[in-house]
């Protein structure tokens, strides 16, 4: 029994949703492995021609969940703590190879994406072959505002170097339009025609074959390790452990800190205020 | 030499390839493939041709591989049905990928000039060319997943990114000339009147870049542009695409575990001909993903 997933088959369709709706489905540990579980179901299943994933409530994802209780998988190790180079370097291969599992699924997977689409989230809407999102879906990648390394090669194939460098050194969120305009999603549609967007195209990639599209799939992904993907990753494990093992700067923000005194909702605060004239900007701009 | 399949002309310092089976919508079949290859080496040995402009006769540019299975063992996978050796089919799967590639590797300036139709290998035919000019209505699209083969063309994702990549690909959807210029497939979408005047002038003012100082700047500029493609792993990368390709010609759709009983091109082409096959490869998808309209159609 699963408690932060539903998994659903319908009509060849694999539905898997987000749920964790009261924290804006963050992604912790307990979230991780119940999506590995409920992809390890859909990928052999023959009745299951495609997967979608989604979120439940307001949003799709916020990214991982910040909290520090129950997150050893999604969250860098304390600093200061005592972990060895090797024992760290494995849990960024682990993370990575889950992403990759996700990215190779032998199956066509489409994002479904509304509201918040952040940090972790929006890694996993990048991994879906197909995105599609509404109009309010908001896109970002705030790592750095907290001094952790954004961790998705896919990025540079998506949006290319210049976007990338924008998106990732800026922290700054997007909304769908734009978003679709630089390449990081489909296709963006009204909020009431998500749903039915999403089924369309679902429903007409299940009539295909389904070897086909598994070929079609790993041909296509194929390609993108050719073009480097493969290395991409295992070189962003490495550079992970480099940020963690750097020292806070003299008067930078610590938001691990802060979160620890002041509570994870004024960290997240203090991290944002910051950055909001960026903010401002884009929506006179 | 008499080419039966396309036609060659010569105009200033421009080539002109025409694709020419009207009747068969330019589908592409063994002997057309041979005519093509033949008629670009033909060009590549005119020290006067700066550019070649590839268009089709006729009602569209090409509806891709011909389908009906005679005369064209070179450019469609054995079928299925063949059982042909795993060797044989790696053979021509290689053979595939350094045509392509030598079509892609043309030393001049080669630009498709697409107006109806450009699918399957069509489509990939315009992609191998460094510029590809269209009308407004032209439909673009590679449907070959309805027919359960993976795209041998792995120039997809560098031309339109991977995300659109998979749409077009997963879906076999087609679009116009226009969304394919949004999406970077056409570098220019041109009202379909006006199509051939601009491809005149682009191809003109291409002409213009030829030798510097004796040199031949354009071979120059195009081995660079391949060292570059090849960095990024484009040989690779066409070689597993071509591989997969075959790989997903021997998965007998209808008969394999997964879609056991679902449509199987081949048997309904040999029952109740071509055009009932690919009516009934579109049909259950036209409510998914809308066809555009060819020229003919808005007629």
């Amino acid at each position: 029994m699963m408690s932060t997933i539903i998994y659903e088959k319908k009509d060849k369709i694999g539905w898997i949703i987000l749920n964790r709706p009261e924290k804006l489905n963050a992604i912790n540990d307990c979230l991780l492995e119940e999506l590995d579980q409920a992809l390890a179901a859909a990928e052999p299943d023959l009745e299951v021609k495609v997967v979608v994933i989604k979120g439940a409530g307001k949003c799709f994802s916020v990214g991982e969940d910040l909290t520090g209780l129950g997150t050893s998988e999604v969250l860098p190790p304390e600093r200061g703590g005592r972990l060895s180079t090797k024992r760290l370097l494995e849990a960024e291969r682990r993370r990575s190879r889950r992403w990759e599992y996700i990215f190779n699924l032998a199956k066509p997977t489409i994002a479904q994406v509304h509201g918040h689409c952040l940090g972790a989230g929006l890694s996993l809407a990048m991994l879906c072959d197909i995105t599609i999102a509404s109009q309010d879906a908001v896109f970002g990648d705030p790592e750095l505002r907290m001094g952790l390394l954004p961790g998705m090669p896919l990025w540079l194939w998506l949006v290319g170097i210049k976007k990338t460098k924008e998106m990732l050194y800026s922290g700054r969120y997007i909304d769908a339009s734009e978003a679709e305009k630089i390449g990081l999603i489909n296709k963006v549609v009204p909020p009431d025609k998500l749903e039915q967007e999403v089924n369309r195209l679902a429903e007409g990639i299940s009539l295909m074959p389904g070897d086909g599209l598994a070929i079609c799939k790993d041909g296509i992904n194929a390609v993108m390790e050719a073009r480097g993907l493969g290395e991409a990753w295992r070189f962003t494990d490495n550079m992970q452990l480099v940020m963690q093992q750097r020292s806070i700067e003299p008067g930078e923000f610590d938001f691990f800190e802060t979160r620890d005194k002041k509570g994870l909702r004024a960290a997240l605060e203090q991290r944002d205020v910051p950055f909001t004239s960026l903010r401002a900007q884009e929506e006179e701009g | 030499m008499s080419l039966e399949t396309v036609i060659v002309e010569k105009v200033d310092q421009v080539g002109k390839i025409t694709l020419n089976r009207p009747e068969k919508l330019n589908a592409i079949n063994d002997a057309m493939m041979r005519d093509l290859e033949a008629a670009l080496d033909q060009m590549q040995q005119d020290p006067d041709i700066w550019v070649v402009v590839i268009k089709g006769a006729g009602e569209a540019f090409s509806v891709g591989q011909d389908l009906s299975g005679v005369g064209t063992s070179e450019v469609m996978p054995p079928q299925p049905r063949a059982k042909a050796y795993l060797g044989d089919m790696f053979e021509t799967a290689m053979r595939n990928c350094l045509r392509w590639q030598a079509i892609f590797d043309f030393p001049r300036w080669t630009i498709a000039e697409v107006h109806g139709y450009c699918l399957g290998a069509g489509c990939d035919l315009a992609m191998a060319c460094r510029m590809v000019m269209a009308a407004e209505d032209a439909v673009f699209g590679d449907p070959s997943i309805r027919m359960g083969l993976a795209s041998p063309n792995p120039l997809w994702t560098w031309r339109v990114g991977l995300k659109k990549t998979k749409e077009m690909l997963f879906t076999g959807k087609y679009i116009d000339g226009r969304e394919a210029e949004r999406i970077g497939l056409v570098m220019k979408a041109i009202p379909p009147d006006k199509l051939e005047e601009e491809t005149n002038l682009a191809a003109e003012s291409c002409a213009k870049f030829g030798t510097i100082g004796g040199f031949d700047g354009q071979a120059g500029f195009w081995a660079f542009d391949r060292a570059t493609y090849d960095l990024s792993g484009l040989s690779a990368a066409w070689r597993l695409a071509s591989n997969l390709h075959t790989l997903s010609a021997i998965q007998r759709p209808g008969r394999s575990i997964i879609d056991r009983g679902e449509f199987d091109f081949y048997e309904v082409r040999d029952k109740r001909g071509l055009k009932a096959a690919i009516e009934a490869r579109d049909a259950p998808f036209r409510k998914y993903f809308p066809q555009p309209k060819t020229p003919k159609e808005n007629k």
